[in-house]
């Protein structure tokens, strides 16, 4: 498809955005704009976007404008110049020697990352836009928290080239507590990933607190941290993340979601 | 010859041809930094000695000691040390370090304001002197008319060199190293003979008494050497003597000149040719090589001048510009890289950081990996380089020019400017919308443009019929263009006038001997005007076109401010809708200005720049139409407002990328700055992170970017307590400051930029 096809067809095309931010090294590997879906099903007590969560919520914008405004940084993923192999590497001050290769892998993966609210609800029409970023030579990865699981999510998990899947707690019971749903879709999800030998990343989310997910004393820590670890390996896992819960999202967050004090606090123990 | 021993090529031997010796005779460096060597136990000491001095200048309200005696001139001072026996490279402006001299050639009130400012007196003898000679200021305000006094005391016009030198002309010191003063001479009486032979008219007269007296100041100059000892009459024979027969050639320019930037020029390729030459003869080991560039750094942090407190406000944190142009690549495709380079940077470790020289790091896309990775590690380290597209200007300048100031291009010796500062275009706006009148005083000081109480300014115009805006109608964009372009079109008119006496009285009465005499006698002259206050125009004219602006006025009809109704795009979003008002608003003003001839010819040329001028526009600014209230500061250069990006980093810099050199020929500034956190979770990948960005944002040919890879809390912590970050170093227009020698106001301006934070 020539690129006038490709957008005459992403034109008709209207997803529902929460913002766009174009520079993020946060969002999967590398430099990344982020793309924040507007509309996400669950309510978690840890949840650092909550003005994302209305499905009403947000702007319309056609695939065809997103994919404008997402070309434009393009020029940003050339690697001329870029360490190769370890070159240049830090070595002379022996910083940095366990990230020799690491990070320069991943800044050739820099690219588009999908996330929300949750990009799954907004999946048939997240399709095009994401084969047409692939086309034009960008990276894409979708950041999801895995609740829904149909053909289109199907579809548009094996057309992306990563996957962020955010695991929020280890059992259903945990995942109820904090989320408002069972865990069955996301492990769902992971199990498409691991079939479709996608790669994914695990993310996690770690506090303190009363809530009964929280971890307080560091034998909690290492339990919680082995029990991801054994749900969510496979091969395909390229990186597991345990990201400390922070509080910056709490001013975001609408009335009726805020636990009572001391419920969820950002985590005590390292 | 002993001097050129072991050098290639033979084209720059007769004559003057720098670049040429360079590229027959340079060594290309594509490793990284590996070889670079710690500051030596002597090198440590004399620093140390030096920041006793700082330190003791710090406490003393920045200024040491002052001579109230003496004119300062290349023949005025006994030889000043630091530490006689344990210098490598001599030469002060003064007879002591951090000593101040008296310039007062741009204007004798600025040099006794500057002495009383700081508790002295300037002394008799220097008053009696300068009672029967004509300043620079003296002879500008004789010929300045009373519309120019008017704009420029409204703040329209601000900044002007018409009380100061003007700066901003980089002498080729490479010269006085590579031929010795006496082939300088010689070529130069050449050149006074062959302009002998035309016709005798103002121009040719002129230029004759120029050149006389670019001979005489070279005489000069091997006079202020042999005081130290040096006989520069002939070439420099090693690295030690390259680096010292090219420093002498700069201080005189300093001692002569208190131009507001006094920049070193492309130095780095060239000392590299004397110190490989020694390394291979076994001379000179690295740790030597690296201690002789040390010291010359050392001397360069000494450079001063006496300033001002107003001056002060406009260019803060006492900056001399001492701009060094590193890198870059050669017209055949080698980098200019040198281990030199490397070696200049480095001097930001082994002395710590600091603003001076101004380290400008020249970006191709063709740099060798581990030189961009390592400059990259350096700005996240010390946050004290600027980088400037060697792409974008090697095809207009060729492979030797440097940047002078913050961001102005030239050919080394061979081209010069005369610089401009720059006019307030958001007043202009308010000007217009006010018919000329000036929105703070309520008096007449522009164009009327609108058909009522037409006065002494009217002029005759047959497109403009309108009447003035009125309170509660909101404002028609195209009405606000055609009063805002023939308000452009006239500032244009009298800019250009401003700027050309400005310099004809600078060349008559403050004339640059020494720097001149380091260039060729025929030079390309280029007229540097700016413009500041850019993003706030872009977005006023933003939020009249696409949302309802309606002007709210006090008794005297003075719009005073705006009710906005409605969002509007904001420039810094990569949103071309006012994007593209901003790339046309520089199209415009540039066209606008070549209407009006130059003194001698110069080629008009336009920056988007202001330095640290931003606080002080904006504080002699009314309320504009995009929401920004009178007094507040603008942003600096082409930022994007404060806070006004809402899509995040590489949006705001490809909305800066769009600006188009072509027609901003001196320069489109932009300050990044980013939270290290931000950019990635360690040195590497901070530094690897910040290539690729850069090289995004050059790539899309823009031309300038200023990094500061920092914590806004640290910069909050830092107000508090100075204590805790005594050489806090920070870039904030085209040059680096101690974040402590910016006022109360600057400091905040700084801290309300945007950090592009992601959490």
């Amino acid at each position: 498809m020539c690129e006038d096809e490709r957008v005459g067809v992403l034109s008709d095309i209207v997803l529902r955005v929460h913002k766009i931010e174009s520079f993020s090294t946060v969002d999967g590997p590398g430099m990344r704009a982020v793309v924040f879906l507007q509309g996400c099903h669950y309510r978690c007590l840890t949840c650092h976007n909550a003005d994302s969560l209305p499905l009403d919520g947000g702007m319309d914008m056609s695939a065809s404008a997103l994919f404008a405004a997402l070309v434009r940084f393009k020029p940003y993923l050339s690697h001329t110049g870029d360490p190769v192999d370890g070159q240049a590497a830090g070595h002379a001050t022996g910083h940095a020697a366990g990230h020799a290769t690491a990070p320069a892998t991943d800044s050739r993966r820099a690219g588009v990352t999908f996330s929300g609210g949750e990009p799954l609800l907004q999946a048939a029409a997240l399709l095009p836009l994401v084969l047409a970023l692939k086309e034009a030579g960008f990276h894409v990865a979708i950041d999801t928290s895995g609740q829904l699981l149909g053909e289109a999510q199907r579809a548009l998990l094996a057309a992306c080239d990563l996957v962020l899947l955010d695991i929020k707690a280890a059992s259903d019971v945990g995942h109820q507590q904090l989320t408002g749903a069972s865990n069955t879709l996301p492990l769902l999800v992971l199990n498409t990933l691991i079939s479709l030998q996608k790669p994914y990343w695990i993310r996690h989310v770690l506090f303190s607190g009363t809530h009964a997910e929280a971890v307080n004393t560091s034998e909690a820590l290492d339990l919680r941290k082995r029990e991801i670890d054994r749900l969510t390996r496979s091969e395909g896992r390229e990186r597991l993340e345990f990201l400390p819960y922070h509080t910056m999202g709490e001013p975001k967050w609408p009335q009726e979601m805020k636990p009572a004090k001391g419920v969820i606090t950002p985590l005590t123990i390292f | 010859m002993k001097a050129w021993r072991g050098f290639k090529g033979e084209g720059w031997r007769t004559g003057i041809d720098v670049a040429g010796f360079i590229q027959e005779n340079y060594h290309p460096y594509e490793g990284d930094e590996r070889f670079l060597e710690k500051a030596t136990e002597r090198t440590t000491a004399l620093w140390e000695k030096v920041c006793a001095l700082r330190k003791k200048e710090l406490e003393n309200d920045g200024v040491l000691d002052i001579d109230v005696t003496k004119v300062s001139s290349l023949l005025t001072y006994e030889p000043g040390y630091i530490d006689r026996e344990n210098e490598r490279i001599f030469g002060l402006q003064t007879d002591a370090p951090l000593k101040r001299g008296v310039n007062p050639f741009g204007g004798i009130r600025m040099a006794r304001q500057a002495c009383e400012a700081y508790g002295y007196k300037l002394s008799d003898q220097v008053e009696e002197h300068f009672a029967y000679k004509t300043t620079h200021n003296e002879g500008v305000f004789r010929v300045y008319s009373e519309e120019m006094k008017r704009l420029r005391s409204a703040g329209v016009l601000t900044g002007l060199p018409d009380a100061y030198g003007r700066g901003r002309i980089i002498g080729d010191y490479r010269r006085v190293a590579l031929y010795g003063v006496d082939h300088l001479i010689a070529e130069k009486k050449r050149d006074k003979r062959a302009l002998e032979a035309q016709p005798m008219l103002s121009d040719t007269i002129q230029l004759i008494e120029e050149v006389h007296r670019q001979i005489d100041f070279l005489g000069k100059l091997k006079v202020m050497a042999q005081a130290y000892g040096d006989d520069i009459g002939r070439p420099a024979e090693t690295g030690r003597e390259a680096i010292q027969w090219l420093y002498y050639g700069y201080l005189g320019a300093i001692k002569e000149q208190n131009g507001a930037a006094m920049s070193l020029g492309r130095v780095g390729t060239f000392i590299d040719i004397y110190l490989e030459r020694d390394l291979k003869e076994g001379t000179l080991d690295e740790s030597h090589a690296q201690a002789l560039i040390d010291d010359f750094v050392i001397k360069l942090r000494l450079a001063r001048q006496l300033r001002t407190p107003e001056y002060n406000t406009l260019f803060a944190g006492d900056p001399l510009w001492i701009t060094e142009s590193i890198g870059g690549m050669g017209c055949d495709g080698r980098t200019l890289v040198t281990k030199t380079a490397y070696r200049f940077l480095h001097t930001l470790e082994n002395l710590g950081p600091a603003p001076e020289p101004n380290m400008t790091v020249l970006w191709s896309d063709h740099l060798p990996a581990p030189f961009k990775h390592y400059v990259a590690k350096m700005s996240v380290r010390t946050d004290a380089i600027q980088y400037e597209n060697d792409d974008l200007m090697r095809p207009l300048y060729g492979d030797d020019y440097a940047i002078a100031c913050c961001v102005s291009a030239m050919r080394v010796g061979k081209e010069m400017q005369f610089f401009g500062a720059r006019c307030n275009l958001a007043k202009v706006l308010l000007m217009a919308l006010n018919d000329g009148r000036d929105e703070m005083t309520g008096d007449q000081i522009a164009l009327k443009t609108m058909s009522s109480d037409r006065g002494i300014n009217e002029i005759d115009s047959e497109t403009i019929s309108d009447d003035a805006f009125t309170e509660g109608q909101p404002l028609d964009y195209e009405r606000v263009m055609r009063h805002f372009d023939a308000q452009m079109a006239w500032i244009c008119n009298q800019y250009v006038n401003t700027m050309n006496v400005i310099h004809y009285m600078h060349d008559k009465y403050a004339y640059e001997k020494t720097q001149m005499a380091l260039h060729d006698t025929h030079v390309h002259r280029y007229m540097a005007f700016g413009i500041a206050g850019l993003s706030v125009v872009a977005d006023e004219l933003s939020a009249i076109k696409y949302a309802k602006v309606t002007p709210v006025m006090d008794e005297r009809g003075i719009i005073t401010d705006f009710t906005i109704e409605g969002d509007f795009p904001k420039y810094g979003n990569d949103d071309d809708r006012v994007d593209d008002i901003a790339v046309q608003l520089t199209e415009r003003f540039t066209e606008l200005l070549k209407a009006h001839p130059t003194y001698r010819n110069a080629e008009h040329t336009l920056s988007v720049l202001t330095i640290t001028s931003n606080v002080v526009y904006g504080s002699k600014t009314g309320s504009t139409p995009d929401g920004r209230k009178r007094g507040e500061a603008f942003a600096p250069g082409a930022n994007p407002m404060h806070g006004r990006e809402v899509r995040g980093a590489l949006a705001a810099l490809n909305s800066v990328a769009k600006l188009p050199f072509k027609q901003c020929r001196d320069g489109i500034s932009y300050t990044f700055s980013v939270s290290p956190n931000t950019l990635g979770q360690d040195e590497h990948t901070q530094s690897s992170i910040l290539v690729q960005l850069m090289g995004g944002f050059f790539r899309q040919n823009a031309h300038h970017l200023n990094v500061n890879v920092i914590d806004r809390e640290k910069l909050v912590d830092a107000m508090a307590h100075p204590e805790r970050y005594p050489n806090l170093t920070i870039r904030v227009s085209g040059y680096a400051v101690n974040f402590h020698q910016l006022s109360a106001n600057q400091q905040l301006e700084v801290i309300n930029r945007t950090y592009h934070e992601r959490f």
